[in-house]
């Protein structure tokens, strides 16, 4: 492939224009003009940034780069001279390539085949992140929102409550699933009983594998612990204690 | 730059939004012209791929049957000095992906918007590979998608020195049918089984027939504020409502293509049972319905004491009430001396029934939370938030659930229907309370300092009522318990970090961060070992960021994550080590413009990530029950972007991702589950300014999977190709 690409490259470097191309989501022309620019039009983003997560990593010192708005939107000078409009800015909510320029483990883990889809417009990174004010991850601090609403406020099913609740769920959703991406199914962080076995193992002194008071040696040969006839509802039930639906 | 992309997932045929249009922007005046707004995208691709076009659908989600319409569409106009109306749309047919909204804002009036937007998820219908006879079982094998609508309404009311209103409704719905992980026994694995259990060393008995899930949901939810800033002082009030009425049928299917022979195999003296006469089938669903009404009524206020101080609470009550019902119908066939028969929930005398109810009840929930916090600035450059956050959470609930039951005496072919009537109640009370602290320092010149620390403590009492049935002769005994549990939960989070940025050309960043949890159970009842016992679990790490502008046309960006994690469980067992987990993540990003006419953009992650739980610690024929979760891989992605001329640029793509974590020896004794897969996409865009208004894009390409751990029943591999004209007008 690289070769290929090279081959491409090689191929029509005689022939370039005169132009100056970047890498999206750069904005080629644009310099930078400083956030106080952003703050008399864009009031309602700006107004609380200061208790941003992302508002931690400014540096005093301007002169070493923005730290700003202008870190994630690009520089703003053409979308002020334009007196603004969608072209001459980045805005993050359609294209992921402005988180991604810092969090390049998400740029990965999004590429995988479990994943949510934040490619093709229907989802985005501040669906579930507020990059303007309070924690970037929902709910955690001393926040007023529950963690877990950032996932239930779409998968209203598993949100409970439930007659037998699951307290794995207490410790939020993301304590089994990675939501960025995952190898596994369903974005699980692990595909086998390991998932479960990390809070539940109970070992004999004759090295049995207990989880209760049950040994499940022989059962863990068939099937992860949410397999059917098992742990199915691994999320919650109204029904049955072991979280068999 | 527009998001609405084909042929699309990273690691698919291209590798992110930007390389879907072929975006080489110029600063020049000849420069591609970017369409804000007044513009109409008309694009369509094909996928004539080989091989498993569920599978195709579910890791590309893109339609294998191809895909068109209006892309994009922006109509902007000005309809009188103040008011405006934006129109935005999409209509992409075949890959069921919808959108109309209208937006109006007038000035100093404020804004109505209202539209409906609708997507498509795709899922496969696959189960697991068992790799010893080469055996893949799927019931329907058809590609399955869920749809997610939404149509809503949101309006603003900014009238000049009067209170803002807003109003915002939504109503949801999130339908179709999807794959789930909760797969059905099989002994269809060739692995011998003998009538006497004791030479069965390992169990043939694998769970790898595939499940799928019914979902029809529907989420409505209503919310009206006002806020006013009095001096100082801004208040905010809201009010809102919400709606939930889920319905979702799972289906349930074990032992397809087995039936047990009658009169039954004799274990004296032992034979070899025929696979298939290992066990009887269990063919039926699960269907979980919720219908939910509540409402939230809160406030938040906030006030600027001086430039230095500012203080902020929050206050929320939220009651809801939920209608629950279920059935679970699963019929059990059976052979018997007068020939087959097929009743829900079979059993014979001693059995255990085949697990099969219905259910109704009621569940409510009532959750007071409350926060309040000062933002303290002593100096500009130190930011400090401390806050402390409440809630009073109860929750009571009680279910009535009817088991169905059928006896069967196999010698006669008697069925003898049975039901009996088994109570679930909850009685919840939670009170965790949060505080939390912020603080930031950007005294030193080229360095911004942070930290943050949480605790979360939490008092709990549980109190269930349960009732549920076992084997007991010709009957089945519903069995009755009554527990109280009390729950302590301590949770600590803390993290400290620096961002560094001596000269512009280099900055890092450093984030120390720890988790320490603690989860106590303890109380009375009929519990079991194993409902009480204590959890520790610990997480530390650290991510770390370098960015180097090597050159004016040269950056590296580096990223180094790692962590740890252990859980450890206390019983009357003792004390072990249940969980330990490793990741190391490493990526880098390099952005090279080697001309002013060309880009190249690399991007590689490679990650370790394991988890060990039972694996070094039991004994015996256990360590061959499970081994470690692997969870390793890499994946990257290139792209080169040139303007070929003043109408013309030309990008190159490729994409790659591999995961080896399939181990098929491990068939012997369960089923590997670890992934082994690689994909790779190599792709040729073209995009042609055919005026000032005009823009046509092209792009061909060609992908190639393969999966190890579905055996290669789900590899597929062939060209793909989008095109779409770009019109402004």
């Amino acid at each position: 492939m690289m070769g290929g690409a090279a081959w491409g490259l090689l191929l029509i470097s005689c022939m370039m224009a005169d132009r100056t191309v970047v890498a999206p989501p750069q904005i080629p022309g644009a310099t930078y003009v400083g956030t106080k620019e952003c703050t008399h039009c864009h009031e309602e983003e700006t107004g609380h940034f200061a208790t941003a997560t992302h508002a931690k990593l400014a540096i005093a010192d301007a002169k070493v780069g923005n730290t700003g708005c202008e870190a994630c939107h690009g520089p703003g000078s053409l979308h002020v001279k334009a007196g603004g409009g969608k072209g001459t800015i980045i805005n993050p909510k359609k294209s992921p390539e402005a988180c991604f320029q810092c969090h390049l483990d998400k740029r990965g883990q999004f590429a995988l085949p479990n994943t949510h889809n934040i490619y093709n417009g229907n989802m985005s990174c501040s669906d579930c992140h507020d990059p303007h004010a309070g924690n970037a991850i929902k709910g955690t601090g001393a926040s007023i929102e529950a963690e877990n609403e950032t996932c239930t406020k779409c998968h209203t099913a598993e949100k409970g409550p439930f007659i037998f609740a699951h307290n794995a769920m207490k410790e939020g959703c993301t304590a089994c699933h990675n939501p960025h991406g995952s190898v596994n199914a369903k974005m699980l962080v692990a595909r086998d009983a390991n998932l479960c076995l990390r809070c539940h193992l109970e070992v004999s002194a004759a090295g049995t594998l207990m989880a209760g008071s049950e040994d499940h040696r022989s059962r863990l040969n068939s099937s992860t612990c949410w397999g059917q006839g098992c742990h199915e509802a691994v999320h919650g039930s109204n029904i049955s204690k072991p979280l068999r639906y | 730059m527009k998001a609405n992309l084909l042929l699309l997932r990273a690691a698919g045929l291209v590798a992110g939004a930007a390389l879907m249009l072929a975006t080489v922007r110029a600063a020049d005046s000849d420069s591609f012209p970017t369409f804000a707004s007044n513009y109409i995208t008309i694009g369509g691709s094909g996928s004539p791929v080989s091989g498993s076009s569920a599978a195709f659908q579910r890791y590309t989600q893109q339609s294998v049957n191809g895909v068109g319409g209006i892309q994009d569409f922006n109509f902007n106009y000005d309809l009188s000095k103040n008011l405006n109306v934006d129109v935005n749309g999409k209509v992409l047919a075949g890959q069921g992906d919808y959108l109309a909204d209208v937006k109006l804002t007038q000035t100093d009036f404020g804004t109505f918007e209202a539209g409906y937007k609708r997507f498509r998820t795709f899922y496969d219908d696959i189960g697991g590979f068992f790799p010893t006879n080469n055996i893949w079982l799927p019931i329907s094998r058809r590609p399955l998608y869920v749809d997610r609508g939404k149509f809503f309404v949101d309006a603003t009311l900014t009238l000049p020195n009067a209170p803002v209103f807003t109003f915002k409704y939504s109503n949801e719905t999130r339908t179709g049918t999807k794959d789930t992980t909760i797969w059905g026994d099989s002994d269809l694995t060739g692995v011998p089984i003998s009538s006497l259990s004791s030479r069965n060393f390992f169990p043939a008995n694998r769970k790898i027939l595939p499940a799928y899930l019914q979902l029809n949901e529907r989420q409505e939810t209503w919310e009206a504020t006002m806020s006013k800033t009095f001096g100082n002082t801004n208040v905010l009030l809201s009010v809102g409502g919400d709606r939930i009425k889920n319905i979702d049928t799972r289906n349930i299917d074990r032992y397809v293509g087995e039936l047990k022979p009658y009169p039954a195999i004799p274990s004296n003296p032992p034979s070899i049972i025929p696979n298939n006469f290992a066990n009887n089938p269990n063919t039926g669903f699960d269907q979980q319905g919720t219908d939910e009404s509540g409402y939230t009524v809160g406030g938040r206020v906030e006030t600027t004491l001086t430039d230095q101080v500012t203080l902020y609470a929050n206050l929320n009550y939220r009651h809801a009430s939920a209608d629950i019902a279920a059935a679970r119908l699963i019929a059990g066939p059976m052979l018997t001396a007068v020939g087959l028969v097929s009743p829900v929930g079979s059993f014979t005398s001693g059995g255990r029934s085949v697990y099969s109810y219905t259910s109704t009840g009621k569940i409510k929930e009532d959750i007071v939370t409350g926060n309040i916090g000062v933002q303290y600035k002593p100096v500009p450059d130190l930011y400090l938030d401390a806050a402390l956050r409440g809630e009073d959470n109860k929750v009571t609930g009680n279910n009535q659930a009817t088991y169905v039951a059928n006896y069967v005496v196999q010698a006669t072919g008697v069925v003898t229907p049975l039901t009996y009537s088994a109570p679930q109640s909850l009685d919840n009370r939670e009170k965790p309370w949060t505080p939390a602290v912020d603080v930031r320092y950007t005294g030193i010149r080229t360095v911004s300092l942070y930290g943050t620390w949480e605790y979360r403590s939490t008092s709990q009492d549980e109190k269930n009522g349960y009732s549920s049935i076992g084997p007991a002769g010709t009957a089945q005994a519903v069995s009755a318990e009554a527990d109280a549990t009390h729950i302590k939960e301590h949770h600590q989070n803390a993290t400290v970090g620096a961002n560094w940025s001596p000269v512009a050309m280099f900055n890092a960043r450093a984030e120390l961060f720890v988790k320490d949890h603690e989860n106590r159970f303890s109380g009375f009842g009929a519990n079991n070992l194993g409902d009480l016992y204590n959890l520790n679990y610990d997480i530390k790490g650290a991510k770390l960021s370098a960015i180097l502008h090597a050159l004016p046309q040269l950056t590296f960006t580096t990223r180094y994550i790692v962590q740890r994690g252990k859980a450890q469980v206390q019983d009357a067992l003792g004390t072990i080590t249940a969980g330990d987990s490793r990741s190391y993540t490493l990526g880098e990003t390099v952005d090279w413009n080697p001309t002013k006419s060309t880009y190249v953009q690399a991007n590689v992650n490679l990650v370790y990530d394991t988890i060990i739980s039972s694996y070094p610690q039991v004994s015996g024929l256990a360590t061959t029950v499970l081994h470690n979760a692997d969870n390793n891989y890499w994946d990257g992605n290139v792209i080169l972007g040139y303007a070929v001329d003043k109408s013309m640029d030309l990008q190159l793509g490729a994409t790659y991702y591999k995961a080896d974590n399939y181990n098929a020896a491990l068939a012997a004794f369960t089923l590997p589950y670890g992934a082994g897969e690689q994909e790779s996409t190599v792709t040729v865009g073209l995009k042609y300014k055919v005026d000032v208004k005009t823009v046509i894009s092209a792009k061909v390409g060609y992908l190639n999977r393969t999966n190890d751990t579905t055996g290669g029943y789900t590899n597929f591999r062939g060209p793909a190709a989008y095109v779409s004209v770009e019109h402004a007008f």
